[in-house]
């Protein structure tokens, strides 16, 4: 009798353990792809590829849990990453870098959600938008160059695994506890299950996704100081992958994309690790260059496929 | 003697995983019969109805159609076989047109060398509709054009145009306005004089004591008795389907329908297509009724004093505060509880837990310091609701789609009475609940009238509304035609007038 | 249900494909057993599936390293799918490491300053011993990383500025660089519009690329300035060190650069110019066929063009088009980047001193070779790509390496790599 009710937890709670089972198959597999071998520079190579997505992912989470889909993430990155870069070589000053990059990152996150408030428009479509607004910026901003460049040894003191980690820490606390222990995280949530029951509770779309847009603004920021930090020299595609790794590692770390009851703001973290393993994993079995892209897709879509069992009402966003 | 019998079901039992929802029930239904289906949500009825038109298997048992086997693939075959079913959801496809809804599956009998001749089939759509007394829906028209009452229409016409043998009409009534009820009800009274047979399930007692000639009543998957015409007694079939003495009775039994003076919500001079110039007040402590036809714009008045709505002209004030409500928000700030009438659309989130539907609402009761919510709170708040209206459910974490409707709607209630709501707008709030619970929902109304809160009843269902209000008003075409305060000798004949 | 089942299947399908796709482990070895196979109807077609699939007919190496336990290496490379690339790898990948006991894997084509990173960090991860580079997005970082990382470092084909070097010569792990000098990205321009000045050509159009963002190109459009200047053409700077135009007694010579963008101006620019009556000469310092190949067929085959790029399918087409497309192209040849694994592999063996240039990483200038016209291309493009015997075969690397020959040292090193002219290669497989 008891152990009857434990299966039924568990089947219950599968969904829930799914990714982070996940993440441990894949640590397993990572281990034994490194013959037992992980050093802590392993450790080390591992989280300065998460930090930037895990930060991104984060924040977007806000955004996702809503049901709403931000597909400008890594053009908003780059940008913000860029006016950041500007800014350090005329002032020489890091804080004027991380402000310029929070701000850039903030500024582009509230043009998105009040044009949609505003017009009435699913995010989705201004964000679209926005993605060949910020493609233009970057060249205006790069002026015909191929690169723009910050001086490393500006930066390079913020290059250190310490300072990573604290950011990471600090801003994943930061939206832990207003995605759990704030009414946001739950509003955002019903906005994602059924916008018209939210709105019938009082709750309001427009307000909700300044707000959601907002801290993923920060996100934004942060990721674009930590990409310029990483690699201080920005380019046409600069962070262009990240909005797309953001998706993964959000569904990697078992939140649908259609946002809503199921959304968890420990799924980015969770995906992200995912997502970096596999990464490493991949060529260790032979996989090139092309071929590991298409396996990461099938991957992602037997994800996104298996997460759609038993819960098939609505896979896709708004 | 007795007429020849249409369908005979022997032992029919299925089970979903671990719930039995049907153990070996026997039903015949003979010529000449309109046979109907009671019992509360989860009896079993809609099983049993679902299994005959061969919407679904039965784990084991028989089904005989005019003692042959009946073994249909599916509803369209059980359809072409002489059994057809008006479903409790909606059966048309949205996207086509109406006639291609009423010919579904057989479009390529109007195929003239090759082509689908659609003017035959406009035609011959058009008949089947006039058929059963519609004139009102153009068949070419698309299907999504036309509103949620015409559909159920449409699919009428699609099961009768087959001139099924037997007919079953599992709750359609209850989604229909009084001019679609007559329509079903002069249909089954033509299947009766044809000595057809008609299976009618619903949850209106009254309806089907005045329709039936056979009455099966159904509780917890086992067929408790079948009363013949002769038997029928309101009390002995309440009895029988909850298996128990019903005590006390149904609405508040009290005729006073003097209220306080204070009045707590001022409607002025309202006007939002249909709704043209209304003007009310609602008192402290009053349970006001508002009822008509469906179209006559009493569901539009709810929505608009909720703010859920923007009226065209004209203003809702929460008079104690001197608010005016223009959004949801300033309604919830000003105590007001807002029950949609698509429960499951509008007023659920089916998808979310029963915790997460109940406590979204009570988010400025549970803050603290303003922006804090700790989940100790909100686990708290949600337990006292459930417990406080008992619905039936594993865990407050079960999503609200597995709940049984007279539950889903108990959550509802629920999301409001948590964040202790002193005005509710209720809309259809019976609709499709069992009357085990739609009797705990009258007494909940009845306690918060007592308790000085003040409820909106809008309903369809007259009876309701005579049954619960200090006042009743009546709307047509957009417009409140009539006013009635509660006394012993108000009946619906009384009312009907002001209606249409 | 059953759609959910076959949608499932279809997935596990795809993967199980996709990793049967990579099959680029062991070509060598499929294309055995296809032609094996095969054989019964064709033996010929078997031979040239062989032939044509790599290298693994040719003459085995006289030396033995099987008691080395394989070492793996990263290869850096910015597009997996250019020409050049391609043919880099197949070198690398289907003779080097048949004949060394090495192991190559590739990165994806680095775009980006970061990508760079990651993939440093995944070869250091994935115990890479040593790591090749074709990408410069950051070298200096690049270089400090693997410092860090202990990981050995070499430059495959480019090089480092005078002021990088100064300050990277002194890092144990960084081997070295072989490639062009920026001198000598000067002096092939000089030489490709002298040779035209030189036939008497009068009316050019020079393309200029990236100047002055892409210094490569930079230092090649300086090479046709310089040419033309001493030719008596007088060359006006642009503002903001831009390109400038040119004007002289009896030459007519119009310029353009920059790069195609999605608005395709760019082309409608370049198909306006290539339609000057009278033009004769197109010089590029990049991308000729890429971008000037198309309008000068279309409108006027008789021109002449000229580029730099590399030895490879692409512009052998190219030259053997009718009529020819090409007429002058400087360029790396794929077995160019031999001596840089020599360098590199003796690194990761423990005996990087002996490529030491007085204790200090190398800079060694290895040119391009120059075809003019189809004939001298396709002589050329034999050697930089035979399947027999590539430019530097095995045996010829040899020599400078630690582990076969004790006596291998930097100079003799240095005087290998830098003697890459077809006639120095030549006298190498006498």
């Amino acid at each position: 009798m008891k152990w009857k009710h434990i299966c039924r937890k568990l089947q219950e709670n599968i969904v829930q353990l799914a990714p982070v089972l996940g993440l441990l198959i894949l640590s397993i597999i990572y281990y034994f792809a490194m013959d037992g071998q992980i050093s802590l520079y392993n450790l080390k190579v591992i989280l300065n590829q998460v930090v930037i997505v895990a930060i991104v992912a984060t924040g977007a989470t806000f955004i996702y849990s809503m049901g709403a889909f931000d597909i400008s993430l890594g053009a908003a990155t780059a940008v913000s990453a860029m006016c950041g870069a500007v800014a350090v070589n005329r002032t020489g000053s890091i804080a004027v870098m991380l402000l310029t990059c929070l701000g850039v990152g903030i500024v582009i996150g509230l043009f998105n959600s009040t044009l949609a408030a505003l017009f009435h428009l699913p995010v989705f479509v201004t964000t679209i938008a926005m993605l060949s607004i910020l493609g233009a910026l970057t060249e205006v901003i790069l002026n015909g160059q191929s690169q723009l460049e910050v001086a490393s040894e500006l930066v390079s003191g913020f290059d250190n695994i310490i300072v990573k980690l604290l950011i990471l820490i600090v801003f994943g606390v930061l939206c832990y506890s207003v995605f759990e222990l704030t009414p946001v995280g739950r509003m955002n949530k019903f906005l994602g299950s059924n916008p018209v029951s939210a709105k019938q509770t009082g709750i309001s779309s427009g307000k909700m996704s300044i707000i959601a847009f907002f801290i993923a603004g920060i996100g934004v920021g942060l990721g674009a100081f930590l990409t310029i930090v990483r690699a201080p020299v920005l380019g046409k595609t600069t962070a262009s992958s990240i909005g797309m790794d953001v998706l993964i590692a959000i569904v990697f770390g078992g939140m649908p994309i259609s946002g809503g009851a199921r959304s968890k703001i420990t799924a980015a973290m969770v995906g992200s690790i995912s997502i970096v393993l596999l990464n490493q994993i991949l060529p260790v079995f032979g996989f090139s260059s092309g071929i590991s892209q298409i396996v990461k897709a099938v991957m992602f879509l037997l994800v996104v496929f298996c997460a759609g069992l038993g819960f098939r009402d609505k896979t896709l966003p708004r | 003697m007795e007429k020849e019998i249409l369908i005979w079901a022997q032992q029919i039992s299925k089970t979903f995983g671990a719930t039995v929802a049907l153990d070996g029930v026997d039903l015949i239904i003979r010529r000449g019969e309109i046979h109907g289906l009671i019992g509360e949500n989860g009896s079993g009825k809609s099983t049993l109805s679902s299994i005959i038109a061969g919407m679904q298997k039965a784990n084991s048992g028989e089904v005989y159609l005019l003692n042959q086997k009946f073994h249909p693939l599916n509803m369209i075959d059980a359809l072409n076989q002489g059994v057809g079913m008006i479903v409790q959801e909606s059966g048309t496809i949205p996207g086509i047109t109406v006639a291609e809804n009423i010919f579904l599956g057989e479009t390529n009998r109007f195929r003239k060398r090759g082509i689908i001749s659609r003017k035959d089939m406009n035609r011959e759509a058009q008949e089947a509709l006039y058929k059963i007394g519609v004139d009102h829906i153009d068949a070419r028209a698309l299907t999504q054009t036309v509103d949620y009452q015409d559909r159920k229409l449409i699919e009428i016409a699609r099961v009768i145009n087959k001139s099924p043998q037997v007919l079953i009409v599992d709750e359609t009534t209850t989604a229909l306005s009084q001019q679609g009820r007559e329509i079903i009800y002069r249909i089954m009274d033509e299947f009766k004089e044809q000595n057809k047979g008609v299976i009618f399930i619903s949850h209106d007692l009254d309806e089907l004591l005045e329709k039936c000639n056979v009455l099966t009543v159904l509780r917890d998957g086992n067929l408790i008795q079948s009363l013949q015409e002769e038997q029928f007694d309101e009390a002995l079939v309440k009895q029988l389907m909850v298996g128990r003495e019903m005590k006390g009775s149904f609405y508040r039994e009290d005729f006073d329908g003097s209220v306080d003076e204070e009045i707590v919500l001022q409607v002025d001079h309202l006007s939002c297509a249909p709704l043209k110039d209304v003007s009310l007040s609602l008192h402290k402590g009053e349970i006001l009724g508002i009822g008509g036809l469906s179209h006559c714009g009493m569901h539009t008045l709810g929505k608009c004093i909720f703010g859920f709505e923007k009226p065209e002209k004209g203003s809702v004030r929460h008079t104690r505060t001197n608010t005016k409500i223009n959004h949801e928000a300033v309604a919830m700030r000003c105590g007001l509880g807002y029950v949609s009438k698509d429960r499951d659309t509008e007023a659920l989130s089916l998808n979310t837990s029963i915790k997460d539907n109940i406590s979204i609402a009570g988010m400025d009761k549970l803050r603290r310091a303003h922006y804090f919510l700790f989940p100790k709170d909100e686990k708290k708040y949600v337990a006292d609701t459930i417990d406080a209206l008992s619905i039936k459910c594993t865990s407050m974490n079960q999503y609200v789609k597995k709940l049984s409707g007279g539950n889903k709607q108990k959550v509802v209630f629920g999301k409001w009475i948590a964040r202790d709501s002193s005005i509710l707008i209720l809309d259809c709030p019976t609709r499709g609940v069992d009357i085990g619970v739609k009797q705990a929902m009258y007494r909940l109304m009845y306690q918060l009238k007592q308790e000085g809160k003040s409820c909106i009843i809008i309903s369809e269902e007259l009876s309701e509304l005579i049954g619960m209000s200090d006042r009743i008003l009546i709307m047509k075409d957009g417009v409140i035609s009539g006013s009635f305060e509660r006394n012993e000798t108000l009946s619906e004949a009384n009312v009907i007038g002001s209606m249409i | 249900m059953r759609k959910r089942v076959l949608a499932m299947l279809l997935c596990i399908t795809m993967t199980v494909g996709s990793l049967a796709g990579c099959g680029q482990q062991k070509p060598a070895e499929q294309a055995a057993e296809t032609s094996e196979a095969d054989a019964n109807e064709s033996a010929a077609a078997a031979e040239t599936t062989s032939e044509s699939d790599g290298y693994e007919a040719a003459a085995q190496a006289s030396f033995d390293l099987s008691s080395v336990d394989t070492i793996k290496l990263g290869v850096l490379i910015y597009d997996s799918t250019d020409a050049e690339v391609v043919a880099f790898k197949n070198y690398y990948q289907n003779y080097i490491a048949q004949n060394f006991p090495v192991e190559f894997v590739y990165s994806e084509g680095i775009a980006t300053a970061e990508e760079e990173v990651s993939a440093i960090e995944n070869f250091i991860n994935m115990n890479c011993k040593g790591i090749i580079s074709f990408s410069d997005q950051d070298r200096v970082a690049s270089i400090k990383l693997c410092e860090e990382a202990k990981v050995y470092y070499a430059v495959g084909a480019g090089t480092l500025s005078d002021e990088q070097y100064e300050e990277l010569k002194g890092y144990s792990y960084y081997v070295g660089s072989i490639g062009p000098s920026l001198e000598n990205e000067e002096v092939i321009g000089y030489d490709m519009a002298k040779h035209y000045i030189d036939a008497g050509y009068k009316n050019f159009l020079v393309y200029a690329g990236g100047y002055p963002y892409v210094d490569m190109h930079m230092k090649r459009t300086a090479g046709f300035i310089r040419a033309f200047e001493e030719a008596g053409v007088t060359y006006t700077p642009g503002d903001n060190g831009n390109f400038g135009t040119f004007a002289g007694d009896g030459y007519k010579i119009d310029t353009i650069d920059g790069f195609p963008d999605e608005a395709g101006a760019f082309f409608g620019t370049v198909g306006q110019k290539v339609g000057e009556p009278d033009l004769e000469v197109v010089l590029t310092a990049a991308l000729g066929v890429e971008l000037f190949g198309a309008s000068i067929a279309q409108i006027n085959p008789e021109i002449k063009l000229a580029t730099v790029a590399s030895y490879t399918d692409a512009y052998k087409e190219a030259f053997n088009a009718e009529p020819a497309q090409l007429d002058y192209l400087t360029g790396k040849y794929a077995s160019s980047i031999g001596p840089v694994f020599a360098a590199m592999f003796n690194a990761v063996t423990g005996n990087i001193d002996c490529v030491r240039d007085n204790g200090n990483a190398f800079r060694i200038d290895q040119g391009y070779w120059t075809a003019i016209g189809t004939e001298e291309f396709n002589t050329l493009f034999e050697i930089a790509n035979s399947t027999e015997k590539p430019a530097y075969t095995a045996d010829d690397l040899s020599p400078y390496i630690k582990l076969v020959n004790d006596a291998a040292n930097f100079a003799d090193f240095k005087a290998f790599a830098e003697a890459y002219t077809i006639e120095d290669i030549q006298a190498l497989h006498k």
